[in-house]
């Protein structure tokens, strides 16, 4: 081995410490960078391998009367099909423990076309008129096993007794939500799969489409997404004048879209949070490098006295460098790929029943990844070096100069500064003697806390989404689904909603737009609005800790109501113009006369007044908020109801969708805080090792081992508070800037930080800086005063 | 009996496999309030000695006897308190805090020591009354030494030990530095200076040759000189 090479080497084993930690930054921030993408890609993958095997639908195609076979076979002629399978889904009664629930019962798909192919978890498939096939959850609340005989109430069915032969995963249900039916309650509980013979309905009622070119495409992107609206909108036209009927895509069932939102928030937190971490490897790595530099001095001097040429003696702390960057972002892109699709993959998996494929390292994000690491902890060795590397050996054999002291600004307060003791003199004077690593310790502890209450305030906001959209804005407890109203309907649902609050009202889906974009929306105009209120609580939206909770906006004649969200997306505010485009392609423009707050879904409230005025009529009723409690099996019974949605069922579906993302901020607090740590560290022990004769000078005059650490400690302790303060204002804007970028469509966060989580972040910084200083009170106690003391100053 | 006693007071340097014997077995004693002078070629040893002495440094061997006590068995508190009420040290090099003015240098020994003097009256006895808010690098080097013994002197140590302490300094400046130690130990203060050159060794009570670890000769001065009769 060469000289050169024998020199680093030697050189990274005797400041082992601080090769570890820069590697330690490196490997941070590649492991949350490849983690996080990789995981995004990864479900993605799945989700595309998984659909592939069940041979997905792309279309499904629901008629109220049944297709018939000759409709099947018209549907298979469309151009742009490639095949399509005509199916019978029913749902049924089954006694659950004593308890009637609802299941949804599919015919087995068959070969040829076999779309939606269910995944045998046990036992078979059904393959005559008496079998049924399962999902696990059934057996489980159930108490049954394969063996067992079930029985079945409902329509269409040619015999009501099951055995239960085998348990399944479907395709169509990702999340342990099952959706609504119109039996019972409403809630459809389970799925199960029946021999296709089982069913006697002369017609089938859907047709399941695979479209041409689908399989072309990454089955969870949004270039299917676009192409899915693209065939619906032609299958619609085709259906239209010919066999009629309603198409729908995957994206109409709400799992395979929220999965797909989830991998993009998931990636869209994978960018800054790893910009933060690259940023902060940049500072300790420009500490490091230049404490280096400094240390070897006279040793470059010599290297230039001899002749060597600048670029060969930089050469030595570039590779250094690049080692470490290298070594570290290399094992951060292994681990992260490895560990975090695993733990997050895991988180999901509570949530979404997709099988997890082997995942393949993720070579072009990894290289990124290392690439960056590489990049950010070498680049300071290129701006320290350059400045050591030119100066004249002669200068650089010299000592260098210790820094001369210097007044601090509150020394020149003097009422001030007679007031301070002495020590608190000494402590404010060292504190702002080494400017730079005073920075970089404020900036190391603030970015920290900015982390910490970043990932604690995500947190707060992902953890009360749910409740502040559906306890504290929607106060209905019901949205009653109605064909249009007429006046007897509506007595007797009045009658039939007895005993609750209930408020009648239009809802209609329009697209709001403005030159910035266009936006889907829910447009509700209540027969009265001045009972609006107490359905809906109208809160103007306010940046701070707590959203009011009050309601506060007074609904209005002159203009409509526009949810938040929705305002900004279009880039109105209050008194602004947009305009509306109704399902009948009719356009209409209309004021926002306030903005409310709102977290789901696009709203615009509208009074009947301002209605009648666009429109020149009054609206027709086709639906009722309902408070309190409400009869609601009498009410589905009701002809004129389509559907109920419960807000307490939507609020729990909503939490847990967005617990899985909190798992997500767990990964990341915890990588903060081992960057936490790791910058601490690497500071303190600096700050020890430039002031090593000052430490030995304190000994020797006879401070105790703890009064020598207090000297430090105390210069610690305060530029960690000031840091703290930094960061949690920092905190907040962090905070604020990741929800808006981990919203995706028609999900807003509360930008919410509770004081908890600031007490939290606050804490576990103090509590690293303490961990950090009783770490190296050991180097404090092991200075020796005879060798700090012996060479020149 | 004399302050200070060394009863064949060994020290050994390991590195490694190899033993480095700095000091073998040295026997001296020093007289309370003289002025002591430890001189010998490079390498000899003296520093070693010094540092013993002043509870910096620990003996491998032997005992080392300052005011009665055997200061070799000590244990890490009590050493740290030896050092800080019966030491006064000065280098060669000064070894002043950059970040603290010339007065509160001395405020930093005066703080932790009960029995302190006036940190402003004591520098203005080593001459240095109106640089009190100086920083050491405002000031030359003949003054930041004074500061130091000014630092030392504030904690009104018993022991004064001055590891060359006008190593760094010019003739003139350097005599001065020695004038301050000998009104020092006029006072009752016991001084010991290392120094190799041994041209000031006339104005010392007691002059302490050390060549290889080892004692080489002790002599004691009769009369010794003042500071300004002394040439060099
Ligand atoms: N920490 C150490 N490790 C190994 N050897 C040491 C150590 N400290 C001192 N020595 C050795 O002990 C011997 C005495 O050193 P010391 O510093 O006491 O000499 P000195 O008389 O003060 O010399 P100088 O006049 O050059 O200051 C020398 O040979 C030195 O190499
Ligand atoms: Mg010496």
């Amino acid at each position: 081995m060469s000289p050169f090479w024998k020199d680093i080497l030697r050189e990274i084993n005797s400041t082992r410490n601080r090769f570890i930690s820069l590697t330690l930054i490196a490997l941070m921030g590649a492991f949350i960078v490849v983690g996080i993408h990789a995981t995004a890609t990864h479900m993605r993958d799945a989700a595309d391998a998984s659909y592939r095997r069940a041979n997905l639908y792309d279309l499904q195609l629901r008629h109220p009367i049944g297709f018939t076979s000759d409709d099947v076979n018209a549907i298979r002629e469309i151009e742009g099909v490639e095949s399509a399978m005509a199916t019978n889904i029913v749902d049924v009664y089954i006694y659950v423990r004593d308890n009637r629930r609802a299941m949804r019962t599919y015919s087995l798909p068959v070969l040829p076309e076999a779309i939606n192919t269910p995944t045998l978890l046990e036992g078979r498939l059904p393959a005559s008129y008496n079998e049924i096939a399962v999902e696990r959850r059934l057996l489980r609340e159930g108490g049954l096993s394969i063996g067992d005989e079930v029985i079945l109430l409902g329509a269409n069915l040619s015999v009501d007794s099951f055995t239960i032969i085998g348990v399944v995963n479907s395709p169509l249900y990702l999340t342990a939500v099952r959706g609504n039916t119109i039996l019972g309650d409403g809630t459809l509980r389970y799925f199960a799969y029946l021999y296709p013979g089982t069913y006697n309905a002369p017609v089938y009622t859907d047709i399941y489409v695979i479209m041409e070119g689908s399989r072309d495409l990454h089955q969870v992107s949004h270039a299917y997404n676009a192409k899915a609206l693209e065939w619906r909108r032609e299958m619609e036209a085709v259906l239209a004048d010919e066999i009629g009927g309603f198409v729908f895509t995957r994206q109409n069932g709400v799992a395979f879209e929220s999965y797909f939102q989830d991998t993009q928030r998931l990636e869209s937190v994978g960018y800054v949070f790893p910009l933060v971490f690259f940023l902060v490897a940049v500072l300790v790595s420009l500490t490091t490098m230049t404490r280096m530099v400094e240390e070897q001095r006279g040793q470059i001097g010599v290297y230039k006295a001899l002749g060597y040429k600048s670029s060969a003696i930089s050469m030595k702390y570039f590779m250094y460098a690049l080692f470490s960057g290298l070594s570290g972002g290399v094992i951060g892109a292994i681990l992260g790929s490895q560990v975090i699709p695993r733990v997050i993959f895991d988180a999901y998996g509570h949530l979404y029943t997709m099988p997890s494929s082997n995942h393949p390292f993720p070579w072009g994000l990894g290289a990124i990844a290392v690439l960056s690491a590489v990049v950010s902890v070498t680049a300071a060795v290129m701006f320290t070096c350059i400045r050591a590397v030119t100066e004249e050996a002669a200068s650089l054999m010299r000592p260098k100069a210790p820094e001369p002291g210097k007044r601090v600004l509150i020394e020149r307060i003097p009422f001030l500064w007679k007031r301070l003791g002495f020590i608190s003199k000494v402590t404010s004077r060292n504190i702002f003697r080494y400017k730079r690593r005073f920075f970089m310790t404020l900036a190391g502890v603030a970015g920290c806390t900015a982390l910490l209450v970043t990932a604690f305030g995500l947190g707060d906001s992902i953890g009360s989404v749910a409740r502040l959209q559906f306890e504290d804005i929607i106060a209905y407890d019901a949205h009653v689904h109605t064909r249009e109203l007429s006046y007897a309907n509506q007595a007797e649902l009045l009658v039939a909603t007895m005993g609750a609050d209930a408020l009648f009202i239009r809802a209609m889906t329009v697209d709001a737009h403005t030159p910035v974009g266009g936006f889907a929306a829910s447009v509700i105009i209540p027969e009265d609005i001045e009972r609006l209120p107490s359905f809906v609580n109208l809160v103007s939206p306010r940046f701070g800790f707590l959203p009011s909770t009050v309601g506060d906006v007074a609904p209005t004649n002159d203009g409509v109501l526009v949810t938040e969200k929705l305002a900004r997306e279009m880039g109105i505010r209050a008194g602004d113009d947009f305009t509306i485009t109704l399902g009948d392609g009719w356009s209409h423009t209309v004021r926002a006369a306030e903005i409310v707050e709102n977290y789901l879904l696009h709203y615009i409230y509208m009074s009947p007044e301002y209605y009648q005025s666009l429109f020149q009529r009054s609206p027709n009723l086709n639906g009722l908020f309902i408070v309190g409690e409400a009869d609601i099996q009498s009410l589905r019974q009701h002809p004129s109801v389509l559907a109920v949605t419960n807000t307490a069922w939507m609020r729990d579906n909503l939490r847990e969708q967005t617990d899985a993302l909190g798992i997500v901020t767990i990964v990341l607090m915890v990588a903060a805080c081992i960057l936490a740590l790791v910058v601490l560290f690497n500071l303190t022990e600096i700050n020890i090792l430039e002031r090593m004769r000052e430490l030995a000078t304190l000994k020797v005059l006879g401070f105790q081992d703890i009064e020598t650490a207090m000297y430090l400690y105390r210069e610690n302790m305060v530029v960690t508070i000031m840091g703290i303060a930094l960061g949690l204002v920092a905190g907040i804007f962090l905070n604020g800037f990741i929800l808006t970028t981990v919203e995706i469509d028609m999900l807003k966060f509360p930008h919410i930080i509770s004081p908890v989580s600031f007490v939290l972040a606050s804490g576990i910084s103090i509590l690293f800086a303490l961990v950090v200083n009783v770490i190296t009170y050991r180097k404090l106690v092991a200075i020796d005063m005879v060798m700090s003391l012996k060479s020149v100053e | 009996m004399s302050y200070v006693i060394f009863e064949n007071m060994t020290r050994d340097y390991k590195q490694g496999d190899i033993n480095i014997r700095a000091i073998d077995g040295v026997n001296f004693e020093l007289e309370e309030g003289k002025f002591s002078v430890i001189v010998g070629p490079s390498g000899a040893g003296k520093s070693t000695v010094l540092n013993i002495l002043g509870g910096m440094d620990y003996a491998t061997d032997g005992t080392v006897i300052v005011g009665g006590k055997d200061i070799t068995k000590l244990g890490r508190r009590k050493r740290t308190i030896y050092r800080r009420d019966d030491i006064g040290f000065i280098f060669q090099f000064y070894n002043l805090i950059q970040n603290l003015t010339a007065l509160e240098n001395v405020e930093l020994a005066s703080h932790i020591r009960l029995s302190a003097a006036n940190p402003a009256a004591i520098l203005t006895e080593v001459g240095l009354a109106d640089r009190l808010n100086n920083f050491p690098a405002q000031l030359s080097g003949g003054e930041q030494q004074r500061v130091a013994i000014a630092r030392a002197l504030a904690k009104s140590p018993k022991l004064l030990l001055c590891d060359e302490p006008t190593g760094a300094l010019d003739y003139v400046t350097g005599k001065g530095i020695l004038k301050i130690l000998q009104e020092a130990s006029q006072r009752g203060v016991t001084v010991v200076v290392i120094t190799h050159n041994a041209a000031i060794t006339p104005m010392a009570d007691r002059v302490v040759k050390i060549k290889s670890g080892k004692v080489e000769s002790i002599i004691d001065n009769q009369s010794p000189k003042p500071v300004s009769e002394i040439e060099w």
